[in-house]
C-alpha cells in the first residue's frame, strides 16, 4: 500500500464524485425542505391530539432531518476539501483536515 | 446553496489544534469525537442566543386550534322561546374530523353520509368542507408528504452509500498511507451518517403511512361517505298547531330556518318523515273542523250538547277538532319525533365516535428522528442549522352554513375547469359558486366579518336579502297567524291565508312545495265543500 503511486487523476475523480452529491443535496434534497413539496406542514387538523402531539412530532422531525442534512453536507464540503488539499500535496492533507480525518479513527467501526 | 459560508463561523473552536501542530502523519493523539449532538445547542453554542431548538419558527402556534376565534360573534335565533342551541352540538366534533387531510383530491370524494336525515346543500357541503381545511389541502395531505419524503429525500440517498463505498476501490487505486486511511474511515461514517438518515425517513414515512390510513378510512375511505350534522328542529307551538317549524342546520348565523305550515310535507320530509303524515293531519282537521262546524249548525245538536245556543265559533271547532286529533296521531307523531331524535343523536355519536378516534390517532402518531454523528472532517461552515419554518396548513375556519337544508344529496362533482384546484377563479363575484380551497367566503384566511359575503346573519335583520333567506321576515308568521284566525290555525286554510300575507314568502328552494296562496284557499283544497260526513267516522 504505502509504496503505490500516488494518482491525483484518481482523487480528482473521487472529488468530482463527491460534488456531485453536494449538488444534488444542495440543488434538489434541502431546497424540498426549505422551499419545495416538504416546506409544508401536514394538515392533521383541529384536534388536540393533532396539535399536541402530531404537529409537534412531524415538526421535530423536519427540524432534526434538517440539521441531518446539514450535518451532511457539512461533511461533503470537508471531504471534498480534504481531496483537494491532499491534491495539491502529493496525497497529504493539511494539519486541520489530518486532525479532524484521524479522529475519525476513534469513532465506530461499523462500516471498517 | 452555500450563502452560509460567506458568514464567519463563531463555533467549534476548540476542535482547531493549536498552532504548529504536525501537518500531517504526527497528528497529536485525536481528541475525543464530537459529542453525538442531541441538539444545535450543544453542537453550536453560539447559533441559538434564544430560540429553542426544536421549535421552527411559530408554525405550532398558528396550526388550526379552534378556528371559531377567526369569526364574529355568532348570532342565535332571536325569537327567545326558539329551543335551537346557536351552535350544533356536533359541530366542533365534525370540524376535528374532517379538518384532517390524509390523502389529497378528497373535496369532492366526500359526501354525507346517508342517515335517513335532510342533507345540506351542495354548497355548504362544499364549503364547510373546505373551511375546516387549510387553503391548499393537497399541499398539506399527508400522503404527498409522505411520498415526498420517500421520493424526494430518501429515495434521492438511497444509493449514495453504496456509490461512496464502490468508489473508494478507485480511489484506493491512486491513493495510499495513513491520509487515505482516514479518508476512508470519513467516508464509511458519511455512510453511516446517510444510511441512518434514511432509516429515520423509512420509520416516519411507515408511521405517516399509518396515520394516514386511519384518518383516511376514518373518513369514510373509499365510499368518501362521512356523517354531517343532522339540522336541528324546534317547532313554534303545538304540533296540531304551530306557527312554525324552526331548522337550524349547523354551523348557522342568526335567525333559524322557519317553515310554515304551507310547508308542513316539506318538512316533515327533511325529517325523514313520511310527508303524507302532514296531509293526512291537516286534511283530518279541517274536516274535523267543519265537522263540529256542521254539526253544532244543527239546534238539535247543540241542545243535547248544552251548548250556547248561538253555536259555535270556527276556533271552538277548531278546539274540538284538536282533541280528536291528538287523539288520533298523538302517538304517530311522538314517534315520529322520537325517531328524528334518535337519528341525530346516531349521527352526532358517530361524528363524536371518529372526531375521538382522530385524536387518539393523531396522539400516538410519532416520527423517527435523531440527531446524527457526522464525521469530524465535517466543515460546520456549511451547515445551516437552523430549520426553516414550515408553512402551516393555514386558512381554517369554522364553516358557515347559508342554505336550507335539501332531499336531495350532494352531487359532489367537481366543477367543470381544467384547474380543479383554484376554481375560485371561475366564481368572480357569485357568491354560491365558491366551493372548493375555500371559495369566496372561507380563502381569505383573516376570517374578518366583511369577507363573507354569504353571511346568513344578513337574514336576521334584513327579511329577504341575503342568499339562503327563506322568509320575508320572521314578523310576517305571527301577523299572518293572526289574520287567519277565521280558519283553523294549525290548518291548510290557515297556511294558505298565512301565504296570502306573507305572499311569496319561500324561497326558490322550496319551489315544489310552492303553492299558489289564492288558488290554494278558494279553489285548490275546497276546503269547506267537501266534507262527507258519510265518510267521517266522527259523525
Amino acid at each position: 500500500m504505502a509504496t503505490r503511486a500516488f494518482d491525483p487523476a484518481a482523487l480528482e475523480r473521487y472529488r468530482q464524485f463527491l460534488v456531485e452529491l453536494l449538488e444534488e443535496l444542495e440543488g434538489d434534497i434541502i431546497p424540498s425542505l426549505r422551499e419545495g413539496t416538504l416546506k409544508k406542514a401536514p394538515a392533521f387538523g383541529s384536534s388536540p391530539g393533532a396539535t399536541e402531539n402530531a404537529t409537534v412530532e412531524y415538526a421535530d422531525f423536519h427540524a432534526t432531518t434538517w440539521r441531518n442534512l446539514q450535518y451532511l453536507r457539512g461533511t461533503l464540503h470537508g471531504l471534498i476539501a480534504g481531496l483537494q488539499s491532499a491534491i495539491e500535496n502529493n496525497g497529504t492533507v493539511d494539519h486541520q483536515v489530518a486532525t479532524d480525518l484521524l479522529r475519525l479513527t476513534e469513532g465506530d467501526d461499523l462500516y471498517t | 446553496m452555500s450563502d452560509s459560508s460567506s458568514e464567519p463561523y463563531q463555533g467549534l473552536d476548540g476542535a482547531t489544534p493549536a498552532a504548529g501542530a504536525p501537518a500531517f502523519g504526527a497528528a497529536p493523539p485525536a481528541p475525543p469525537p464530537p459529542a453525538p449532538p442531541s441538539g444545535p445547542i450543544v453542537t453550536l453554542p453560539g447559533e441559538y442566543p434564544e430560540a429553542p431548538p426544536f421549535q421552527p419558527s411559530d408554525p405550532i402556534v398558528t396550526l388550526p386550534g379552534e378556528p371559531e376565534v377567526c369569526l364574529p360573534a355568532r348570532m342565535g335565533c332571536s325569537n327567545a322561546e326558539c329551543g335551537n342551541p346557536t351552535a350544533h352540538p356536533a359541530e366542533v366534533d365534525w370540524q376535528r374530523l374532517v379538518s384532517a387531510v390524509p390523502v389529497e383530491g378528497q373535496l369532492y370524494r366526500l359526501r354525507p353520509k346517508e342517515a335517513g336525515m335532510s342533507f345540506p346543500s351542495e354548497t355548504d357541503f362544499r364549503s364547510a368542507v373546505s373551511a375546516v381545511r387549510p387553503e391548499d389541502p393537497d399541499a398539506h395531505a399527508i400522503s404527498r408528504l409522505r411520498e415526498a419524503w420517500t421520493g424526494e429525500v430518501a429515495g434521492r440517498l438511497a444509493d449514495w452509500s453504496e456509490r461512496i463505498k464502490s468508489n473508494l476501490t478507485d480511489l484506493a487505486e491512486g491513493w495510499s498511507g495513513t491520509d487515505f486511511e482516514a479518508f476512508e474511515t470519513a467516508c464509511d461514517q458519511t455512510r453511516e451518517l446517510v444510511d441512518d438518515v434514511i432509516d429515520d425517513i423509512d420509520a416516519t414515512v411507515t408511521n405517516l403511512q399509518s396515520t394516514e390510513e386511519t384518518l383516511y378510512a376514518i373518513q369514510g375511505g373509499d365510499s368518501g361517505d362521512i356523517p354531517y350534522p343532522a339540522a336541528q328542529v324546534w317547532i313554534d307551538g303545538d304540533w296540531h298547531s304551530w306557527v312554525s317549524v324552526h331548522i337550524r342546520p349547523a354551523w348557522w348565523h342568526g335567525d333559524c330556518i322557519e317553515y310554515t305550515c304551507q310547508d308542513a310535507e316539506h318538512v316533515l320530509a327533511l325529517g325523514g318523515a313520511e310527508p303524507e303524515m302532514a296531509t293526512e293531519i291537516i286534511d283530518y282537521i279541517d274536516e274535523r273542523v267543519l265537522h263540529y262546524v256542521d254539526f253544532y249548525s244543527s239546534p238539535v245538536n247543540i241542545d243535547r250538547d248544552g251548548l250556547d245556543p248561538r253555536g259555535i265559533t270556527v276556533d271552538e271547532a277548531k278546539q274540538l277538532a284538536i282533541v280528536d286529533a291528538m287523539e288520533q296521531y298523538s302517538t304517530q307523531v311522538t314517534q315520529a319525533f322520537t325517531s328524528y331524535e334518535g337519528r341525530q343523536n346516531e349521527v352526532n355519536e358517530d361524528i363524536g365516535q371518529r372526531s375521538t378516534d382522530t385524536d387518539g390517532e393523531e396522539r400516538t402518531m410519532r416520527t423517527i428522528r435523531s440527531d446524527k454523528d457526522y464525521p469530524a472532517v465535517a466543515d460546520p461552515a456549511y451547515m445551516d442549522l437552523e430549520p426553516p419554518a414550515m408553512d402551516p396548513p393555514h386558512g381554517t375556519q369554522s364553516p358557515l352554513a347559508s342554505d336550507d337544508p335539501s332531499l336531495e344529496p350532494p352531487a359532489g362533482e367537481a366543477p367543470d375547469t381544467s384547474d380543479p384546484v383554484a376554481p375560485e377563479e371561475d366564481d368572480d363575484d357569485e357568491v354560491s359558486g365558491g366551493l372548493a380551497s375555500g371559495g369566496p367566503g372561507f380563502g381569505g384566511g383573516g376570517g374578518m366579518p366583511g369577507s363573507l359575503p354569504s353571511a346568513p346573519a344578513a337574514t336576521s335583520t334584513a327579511g329577504g336579502v341575503g342568499p339562503g333567506a327563506g322568509m320575508v321576515g320572521s314578523a310576517a308568521v305571527p301577523a299572518a297567524a293572526a289574520g287567519g284566525a277565521a280558519a283553523a290555525a294549525g290548518s291548510r286554510g290557515s297556511a294558505a291565508m298565512m301565504g296570502g300575507a306573507g305572499g311569496g314568502m319561500r324561497g326558490p328552494g322550496s319551489s315544489e312545495q310552492d303553492r299558489e296562496p289564492d288558488v290554494d284557499l278558494v279553489e285548490h283544497e275546497n276546503m269547506w265543500g267537501f266534507v262527507n260526513e258519510d265518510d267521517d267516522p266522527y259523525a
